[in-house]
């Protein structure tokens, strides 16, 4: 009698790598005995789920630590320098709510109106943080060339650097424009919905962006001033989503209450892909509707990370209060790790 | 790249970089690995090509982590590249990233098991499991048994933890 099976046995059964001629007496033995039939349950469970785990590195991994640039994630192409950089800054990233057919696939003239409106309003000043970041991976790259001997076949190792280039020759494009060059597509565009100009002592939001977006950012900007509740009301009007909600339940969703959760149930609702800003320790979570909001709580207000799935991607925005410089903002932005 | 050369790219660059990419978490590191390990092969070609081409990658996966330790410069970028790989399974989880807690779970293996674990996912016998690392193929079921259960232990430590915190 075979005293029991120990684990690399087990595993080794598993695997399929028992020669055929030692297999009869571990058979046998588990036929006998309940405790190695048990162990070799347990055995088998690691096994798959360790597979199951493995698997899940072939993911993309959303951090997206080693491309810096992306961080700086803007929606693509035809930033305009932004005289209504209004009191409340927000940011579009998640590469473009609209460019990806958004929540609302509005048809594509209205989509134009209101994604140029929408990045009018988002666009933030033209200096050096969005460009000095797009030029980064250069030299990541060359370190890599160091270190390998230069390859017989270059091409492979270069696809993924084409890739991110690619990426970025849109990105890079925008911050052109944003720098006031070329604005090759501005004359092809409908006409953008009227934005404020900003005034100092005007509070008015921008007042296309937050709207359609943001379930809840519509209680936030009726604090403010009633021409964005005003300029807010038109905009519900002019969006008609194809095949998404229908007003009535965009407007539900709109005024919905903002319900506290807990952090296990915000990543729960976002099915893991929670993106919290380094550095930072939040005040609370909460949720509206289809949205996840992380909020962090600073001296003169808070600050919101407004978050939802779109198509299974994670898509934010972060907004701040009045008068949040709008640098320290773009620094904020960079540290949003998922 | 002509003849026997190409056939063992055809047969084993996929797999190479693939798992090369779940060792390193980068895929330029994994690619330009490969092709460091595929000019060698072309330079001195082996007569057992599998286990020699994924222990020449584990090899120069090994190195540049010590040469990354040991030149300053160079661990700045490094970590850059992968700060998972100094984080923990539970800090991992508190960002919510899964693949990252995944990769932190596995860098809590030893070199050699989590490179087994690897292995063994890219469909190698024990015997070539054994070949490619050293190792006596008497030992490749302990081995993978202690992988398997760790990686699954430290995944679900990280995952568990953060809802026993909150």
């Amino acid at each position: 009698m075979t005293s029991h099976l120990d684990e690399g046995i087990l595993h080794q059964l598993l695997d399929g790598e028992i020669p055929s001629s030692e297999l009869s007496p571990i058979q046998a033995h588990l036929a006998e005995c309940g405790e190695c039939r048990a162990r070799l349950e347990e055995a088998a469970a690691f096994l798959s789920e360790s597979d199951r785990l493995i698997e899940e590195l072939d993911r993309p991994e959303a951090t997206a630590p080693q491309r810096p640039a992306s961080a700086v994630a803007v929606a693509p192409a035809h930033w305009k320098r932004n005289l209504a950089w209004a009191a409340t800054v927000v940011i579009a990233v998640g590469a473009g709510y609209y460019a990806r057919g958004g929540p609302i696939a509005a048809p594509p003239s209205q989509t134009a109106s209101v994604k140029e409106a929408f990045q009018e309003a988002a666009a933030p000043p033209t200096d050096s943080p969005i460009a000095a970041t797009l030029q980064d991976p250069a030299p990541r790259q060359s370190v890599l060339a160091d270190q390998a001997a230069p390859p017989p076949d270059a091409a492979p190792a270069g696809k993924a650097a084409d890739r991110e280039k690619k990426g970025l020759a849109t990105e890079l494009r925008g911050a052109e424009q944003l720098a006031g060059r070329a604005e090759p597509d501005s004359a092809a565009r409908p006409p953008a919905q009227p934005v404020a100009p900003l005034t100092p002592a005007a509070e008015v939001p921008p007042p296309t962006a937050p709207l359609t977006t943001l379930p809840g950012e519509r209680a936030r900007m009726d604090l403010r001033s009633s021409v964005a509740r005003r300029t807010v009301g038109r905009l519900n009007e002019a969006v008609v989503p194809a095949g998404a909600a229908t007003p009535a339940a965009m407007t539900a969703e709109l005024s919905a209450a903002p319900e506290t959760i807990q952090f296990p149930e915000a990543i729960r609702r976002l099915n893991g892909t929670l993106r919290l800003i380094d550095g930072l320790v939040p005040d609370r979570f909460e949720a509206i509707g289809q949205e996840v909001r992380v909020v962090y709580a600073l001296a003169n207000g808070e600050l919101h990370l407004s978050q939802r799935l779109v198509n299974g991607r994670n898509n934010f925005r972060l907004t701040a209060p009045a008068g949040f410089p709008a640098d320290s903002l773009l620094r904020l932005q960079a540290r949003i790790r998922e | 790249m002509t003849g026997p050369i190409a056939e063992l790219f055809a047969e084993y660059h996929g797999s190479l970089v693939r798992m090369l990419m779940r060792r390193t978490g980068d895929r330029d590191r994994a690619e330009e690995i490969a092709q460091e390990v595929f000019a060698r092969a072309v330079a001195a070609p082996p007569r057992n090509p599998r286990p020699w081409l994924f222990a020449v990658a584990l090899n120069l996966v090994r190195e540049e982590g010590r040469r990354s330790v040991r030149q300053g410069r160079r661990l700045v970028l490094y970590q850059a590249e992968q700060p998972e790989a100094f984080e923990s399974p539970d800090e991992a989880m508190e960002r919510g990233d899964r693949v990252a807690v995944v990769r932190a779970a596995l860098n809590t293996l030893t070199e050699r098991d989590r490179e087994a674990l690897l292995l063994k996912a890219e469909g190698f016998s024990y015997e070539d499991i054994a070949a490619t690392l050293g190792l006596a193929r008497g030992a490749i079921g302990t081995t993978l048994a202690r992988a398997r259960r760790r990686l699954v232990e430290a995944y679900r430590a990280g995952e568990g933890q953060h809802d026993v915190a909150s």
